[in-house]
C-alpha cells in the first residue's frame, strides 16, 4: 500500500523529469532557417576530351577538296571541275526538207475497168539537204514525212509509196493511201517513221540522199477515162528529223567545247598562311564520244587571283593538240593535258581560272568517215592534286563553342574555382607542330582572356616523318595549372574560341624541311581537368 | 519517372522511418507485460492484462551509425547554423547505416491460465527498414573524386525494407522452480516490402580522370510498384490482398534460476519468413552491361559538330536501363534477434542485470550489451536505469518506469532516453516503448523476488 505522500512525490518526479527533457531540447538546433550556409570544397576531376583526330575529320570544311591517299600512302588533296558539252552533235545539222515530184499517165484508157490498172510506176529520190557532213548512214529515231498528192483524173487509185533505202528491221518502209472519187482531187497524209536505218549512200553523190519508188493503180470502175497526158502530182515534206547516230565524213569545221571562268577559291580559302608544297599537280582530262580526228585549241588558259594578277596555264602538250578519238560507236576516247607550271599556279593562290577551249574537227582532213551519237558528249575536267608534302608555317585553325559555365551557380549556389590543372596527352603523327590556346569571349563575343599565360605554352611537337611514313611522333604529356583569374573568366564567358596555330617542323637552325603527312597519321587526344571548387549553398 | 518515384519513396521511407528493435532496459521490467516479446519465457507480475488498443504498447527506434547531429551542424556565434560537411564525412565508416523500426499494438491481452501456465495475444503492427550506405558516397559529394585517381569508390546502397501485422499467441510455462520456457507462434501478413539482394555500384577514375561506372543491381519490392502508381490503399475492402502475403515467426526462450541471487535467461526473436506473392516486381541492372565509361566529349564528334554532349548523355541513360519485371514471388526473412540475460539480484527489491544482444536483418548484423538496474517501489511502481552500448555508440542512458494504478498501468522505457536530453545532439540512437494497459490481479507471488530477500521487503 502506498500512501498519498509518497504517490505524489512519483508524480512530482515524473512531472519533473518531463519538464526537464523538453527543457533540455533547443528548438533552434533544428529549426533550419538557422542555417547561414553550406560550404565545401571538393576536388572533382573529370575527362572532358578524348578521341582521335586526322586530317580526313576536316574534309568537310575543305572547300570543294576530297582527301585521297596516293599508294605510298601519301595525303593529298584531290580537287575537280567537270563540264560537258554536246556542242560537237551540231556539226551535221539536219533541216526540213521540201520536195515535189510529177508523174504523166503511163497508159490510155476507157471505158469500163473490170481490175486494177498500173499507170504510174517511178522513183524519185530527195536529197535530205544536210549540211556540214556526207552522211552514209542515220539511224533515225524519227522522221516526219507530210505526203500531198494529187491526179488530174478523177479517178479512185491506189498510191503505194516504197523507201527502199529506209529499212524497218530490215525490211524496207512501204505506205499505201487509197483515193475514191469523193475524196478531194489534192490529199494530204501525214506519217511518222520511227526506228529505222537510213541508207544514204544508193543515189550519186552516194550520201545525204534517199530513193521513193511510187506506183499508182486505178481502182476497177466503170466510165473510166484516163490519158497519157494526165498525171500524179507529189510533194514531200520531211520535218522532225531526230537521229541516234550518223555516220559519214564530217566536214572541217570548229565548235567552242568549253568556255569557262571557273571560280576557285580552294587556293586562298584552304591554304592560309605561310607554305611551300611539293609535287602539286593539275591536268586537264579531256573525254569524248565523236569518232572524228579533233584538234583542241586552248584559245585562253590562265588562272587569277584575288589581286587581279593573272598567270597563264601552260600545258603538255601545247595547244593545238591533236587529240584521240573513238573507233568504235558507243566507246570513247581519253587523253590527259598536264599543266606543266602547276606549283607556280598553287603558289599564285588563284581564286579562278579562265579557259577557252575550241574543236577542230577534220582539220585538213578531206575524207573517211565519221560518227557520232546524239548522245555524243565532250566532257573538260580540270584536276588539282596536291600532296601534303613540303613545308607550312601560320596556318590557323579556329573552332568557337558555346559554354555555359555560369549556369552550375544557380539561385543560392555559388560554385569559385580555386585551382585546376588541365592535364593532357595529346601523341602527334603529324610533322607538324600544333600550339593550343583558348580566348574566351563574352556574349557580345569580346574577348575576356586567354585560357593559357604567354609562358604556359601547350606545344605539341611534330613526328618525325621521312618518305616512308612516320618515324617518331612528337607528344605532349604534362598538366598544366590554370590561374584563378583565368578559371573565373571560363565561368564568367559564353564563348570559347579554340585556336591550333600549325607550323611543320622546324630544324634547330630554324629551316623547315619539306616533310610529309601519311595516312596512317593522327593526333590523339586524352584531356582532363582537375578543379579544387568552393561551393557555398545558401538556404 | 515510375522509377523516380520509387527511388523517391524509397528514400522518404529511409529518411522518415528507420528503426532496430533491441531493448535493454525493458528485460528487467517484468511487471510491464510488453516485457515478454523480448523474451517470451517472462511471465507478467499480474494474472491478467488487457493492452488498450492502439495505445498499450507504442514503440519506435532510430539508429543512425554515421554520425549525429553535432556531427553535422555547428552554432556559430550571430546563432546560426553552419552545416559541416567535411566533418560529417570524416565520421562516417566504410559501411554506415540507417535503421528503423516501429511497432504499435492494436489489440493485446493475457492471463494465466494455471500456476504454471501463462498465455498472451497480441495483434501488433510492424515497420522496419535498413539502408545501408558507403562514406565513398558522402566522400564523391564532399570531398570530389580527385583523391581517387586511379582507384575504385564503392558507391553500392543496400535497403531492406517491410511492413507488416503479427498476430501472435504465446505462453510460458514454468517447468519447475528453476526452469521457465515460452514461446509465441505468429502469423504474419505483408504489406509493403523491399529487399535488395545485389546493389553494387562503383565509381573508377584513371588516370585521366575518365570515369567508369558500373552497376549490377537487382531490388525486390511487393506492394511499392502500387504505391508509386497511386493505388495503395489499406482499407476493410483492399486489406485482403496484403494476406496474400503470408508468413510465420516463432519467438522462443527461457530462464533459468541457478540459485537465489542469480538467474539467466535466452530468447531467439522473429524465426520465420513472410511470403510475398502481392504486387511483386523486380528492378534489375544487368551487370554484364551496365557500364559507362565517361571520357568526355569526341574530338571527331566536336570536329564534325554533331551534337557529341547529347549523344553522351544519351549513351550513359541507355546503358544504365533498368529492367522492371512484375510477378512472381519471394521470401524474405524477419529479422533475427536474440537476447542473453543475467540478472543478479540485491537487496530491497533491487536487480541488476546485464543484456546481451544481437539483431540480424538484411546484410547488417549489429550487436550491444547494456547493464541495466531496476528497484520495485512495492507494487505501484518500478524503476530501472540502464547503460549500453553498440557498434559508434557509446552514450547511451537509459530510463523506464512503471506506474500501476490499477487497473491503469502507465509505463515508458527507453534505451536512451535519459542522455538524449543531457546530449542529444551528439546520440545516435534511440528508443522508446510506451503504452497504458489495464492490469488485474496483483501475483505477490510472481511479483515476488524469488530468494530470501524477499524477506528483506
Amino acid at each position: 500500500m502506498i500512501g498519498y505522500r509518497s504517490k505524489y512525490t512519483i508524480f512530482f518526479v515524473l512531472i519533473l523529469s518531463m519538464v526537464g527533457v523538453v527543457a533540455c531540447f533547443n528548438e533552434d538546433d533544428y529549426n533550419l532557417d538557422k542555417i547561414a550556409a553550406i560550404e565545401w570544397d571538393p576536388s572533382y576531376a573529370i575527362k572532358f576530351l578524348h578521341g582521335e583526330l586526322s586530317i580526313n575529320d576536316f574534309e568537310k570544311d575543305l572547300k570543294d577538296f576530297d582527301i585521297r591517299t596516293d599508294p605510298d600512302g601519301l595525303l593529298y588533296f584531290y580537287y575537280e571541275s567537270y563540264n560537258e558539252s554536246d556542242s560537237l552533235t551540231g556539226i551535221v545539222e539536219f533541216s526540213d526538207v521540201s520536195a515535189n515530184a510529177s508523174f504523166n499517165s503511163m497508159v490510155n484508157f476507157v471505158g469500163s475497168l473490170n481490175e486494177e490498172l498500173l499507170v504510174v510506176d517511178d522513183t524519185f529520190v530527195i536529197d535530205l539537204g544536210l549540211s556540214g557532213g556526207q552522211i552514209d548512214s542515220v539511224f533515225y529515231e524519227m522522221l516526219g514525212l507530210d505526203i500531198i498528192f494529187g491526179c488530174t483524173a478523177n479517178l479512185g487509185y491506189e498510191l503505194t509509196f516504197t523507201f527502199p533505202t529506209f529499212l524497218e528491221e530490215g525490211v524496207p518502209i512501204t505506205r499505201t493511201y487509197t483515193r475514191t472519187t469523193n475524196d478531194p482531187i489534192a490529199n494530204q497524209r501525214l506519217d511518222q517513221f520511227t526506228g529505222f536505218l537510213a541508207d544514204l549512200t544508193q543515189d550519186d553523190p552516194p550520201y545525204n540522199h534517199f530513193p521513193i519508188a511510187i506506183q499508182a493503180k486505178l481502182l476497177p470502175a466503170s466510165n473510166v477515162t484516163i490519158t497519157q497526158a494526165d498525171f500524179f502530182e507529189f510533194k514531200f515534206d520531211i520535218s522532225n528529223q531526230d537521229f541516234n547516230w550518223i555516220v559519214g565524213y564530217f566536214e572541217p569545221q570548229s565548235r567552242g567545247l568549253s568556255d569557262e571562268d571557273l571560280s576557285i577559291d580552294i587556293f586562298d580559302r584552304n591554304f592560309e598562311g605561310e607554305y611551300g608544297l611539293e609535287g602539286t599537280k593539275m591536268s586537264f582530262e579531256i573525254e569524248h564520244d565523236f569518232g572524228v580526228p579533233i584538234r583542241l585549241a586552248f584559245n585562253t588558259l590562265q588562272a587569277s587571283n584575288s589581286e587581279g594578277a593573272v598567270l597563264p596555264i601552260e600545258i603538255d602538250p601545247v595547244s593545238p593538240i591533236d587529240i584521240n578519238y573513238p573507233t568504235v560507236l558507243g566507246t570513247s576516247a581519253r587523253d590527259l593535258i598536264t599543266v606543266t607550271n602547276a606549283s607556280d599556279i598553287f603558289n599564285f593562290k588563284p581564286d579562278g581560272f579562265q579557259y577557252q577551249v575550241e574543236a577542230f574537227v577534220n582539220e585538213g582532213i578531206g575524207d573517211g568517215r565519221n560518227f557520232l551519237a546524239d548522245t555524243s558528249k565532250a566532257r573538260v575536267k580540270f584536276i588539282a592534286e596536291i600532296p601534303l608534302w613540303g613545308y607550312a608555317s601560320g596556318i590557323v585553325l579556329q573552332d568557337t563553342v558555346q559554354i555555359d559555365l555560369q549556369g552550375l551557380s544557380e539561385d543560392g549556389v555559388e560554385i569559385d574555382p580555386k585551382a585546376a590543372y588541365l592535364k593532357t596527352l595529346i601523341t602527334n603523327g603529324y610533322p607538324v607542330d600544333i600550339a593550343v590556346q583558348a580566348v574566351m569571349l563574352d556574349e557580345n563575343f569580346l574577348i575576356i582572356d586567354s585560357l593559357l599565360r604567354k609562358d604556359q605554352t601547350l606545344l605539341v611537337k611534330a613526328a618525325l616523318t621521312n618518305d616512308t611514313g612516320i618515324q617518331e611522333e612528337g607528344v605532349f604529356d604534362g598538366e598544366i595549372e590554370l590561374e584563378e583569374q583565368k578559371l573565373d573568366a571560363l565561368f564568367d564567358a559564353t564563348y570559347m574560341i579554340v585556336i591550333g596555330r600549325l607550323r611543320t617542323f622546324t630544324n634547330t637552325d630554324g629551316s623547315q624541311p619539306n616533310v610529309k603527312f601519311f595516312e596512317q597519321a593522327n593526333v590523339s587526344v586524352d584531356m582532363g581537368l582537375r578543379t579544387d571548387l568552393n561551393i557555398k549553398v545558401k538556404p | 519517372m515510375k522509377r523516380y518515384l520509387l527511388l523517391s519513396i524509397i528514400s522518404a521511407t529511409v529518411v522518415f522511418s528507420a528503426y532496430a528493435q533491441q531493448e535493454f532496459t525493458l528485460h528487467l521490467m517484468q511487471t510491464i507485460p510488453q516485457s515478454a516479446y523480448n523474451n517470451p519465457a517472462y511471465v507478467p507480475t499480474f494474472n491478467s492484462y488487457i493492452g488498450l488498443p492502439g495505445i498499450s504498447s507504442i514503440y519506435t527506434s532510430e539508429y543512425n551509425s554515421g554520425f549525429s547531429y553535432n556531427d553535422v551542424f555547428t552554432r556559430r556565434e550571430d546563432d546560426s547554423l553552419v552545416v559541416n560537411l567535411e566533418a560529417l564525412n570524416n565520421k562516417l565508416k566504410s559501411r554506415n547505416y540507417f535503421i528503423n523500426q516501429q511497432e504499435i499494438d492494436v489489440l493485446s491481452f493475457g492471463f494465466r491460465l494455471n500456476p504454471k501456465m501463462y498465455l498472451n495475444f497480441n495483434l501488433t503492427g510492424k515497420n522496419i527498414e535498413a539502408f545501408e550506405y558507403p562514406n565513398d558516397i558522402m566522400a564523391l559529394f564532399v570531398n570530389g573524386n580527385s583523391d581517387f585517381i586511379g582507384k575504385t569508390m564503392n558507391l553500392s546502397l543496400s535497403l531492406d525494407g517491410m511492413g507488416y501485422f503479427e498476430t501472435g499467441v504465446g505462453m510460458s510455462y514454468k517447468v519447475n522452480d528453476k526452469l521457465t520456457v515460452g514461446a509465441r507462434f505468429k502469423y504474419l501478413s505483408g504489406i509493403i516490402n523491399a529487399r535488395t539482394n545485389q546493389a553494387d555500384f562503383e565509381l573508377f577514375t584513371d588516370e585521366f580522370y575518365a570515369l567508369t561506372i558500373s552497376g549490377d543491381m537487382q531490388i525486390e519490392t511487393s506492394g511499392i510498384d502500387e504505391m508509386s502508381n497511386g493505388d495503395y490503399a489499406i482499407g476493410v475492402k483492399d486489406i485482403s490482398k496484403y494476406f496474400k502475403n503470408s508468413g510465420f515467426g516463432l519467438d522462443i526462450g527461457g530462464t533459468y534460476q541457478i540459485n537465489d541471487k542469480f538467474r539467466v535467461g535466452a530468447s531467439i526473436s522473429d524465426i520465420g519468413f513472410i511470403n510475398w506473392k502481392n504486387d511483386v516486381t523486380s528492378y534489375t541492372l544487368e551487370k554484364e552491361v551496365s557500364e559507362f565509361t565517361w571520357e568526355g566529349i569526341d574530338i571527331q564528334e566536336l570536329i564534325t559538330k554533331s551534337d557529341a554532349l547529347d549523344n553522351l548523355l544519351d549513351s550513359l541513360e541507355n546503358s544504365f536501363e533498368i529492367v522492371e519485371a512484375h510477378g512472381g514471388q519471394y521470401k524474405t526473412a524477419l529479422p533475427l534477434r536474440t537476447y542473453v540475460t543475467g540478472r543478479y539480484l540485491l537487496p530491497r527489491n533491487t536487480e541488476v542485470g546485464m543484456v546481451f544482444f544481437s539483431e540480424k536483418y538484411g546484410k547488417i548484423w549489429q550487436t550491444g550489451i547494456g547493464l541495466v538496474g531496476n528497484k520495485q517501489f512495492g507494487k505501484h511502481f518500478d524503476f530501472s536505469l540502464s547503460y549500453s552500448f553498440r557498434k559508434n555508440t557509446y552514450n547511451n542512458l537509459g530510463a523506464g518506469f512503471s506506474l500501476r494504478l490499477p487497473p491503469f498501468q502507465i509505463y515508458a522505457v527507453s534505451d536512451n532516453l535519459l542522455g538524449a536530453p543531457l546530449y542529444l545532439n551528439n546520440i545516435k540512437y534511440i528508443n522508446l516503448r510506451m503504452g497504458i494497459n489495464l492490469v488485474f490481479n496483483w501475483n505477490k507471488k510472481q511479483a515476488a523476488l524469488p530468494n530470501s530477500l524477499t524477506n528483506l521487503r
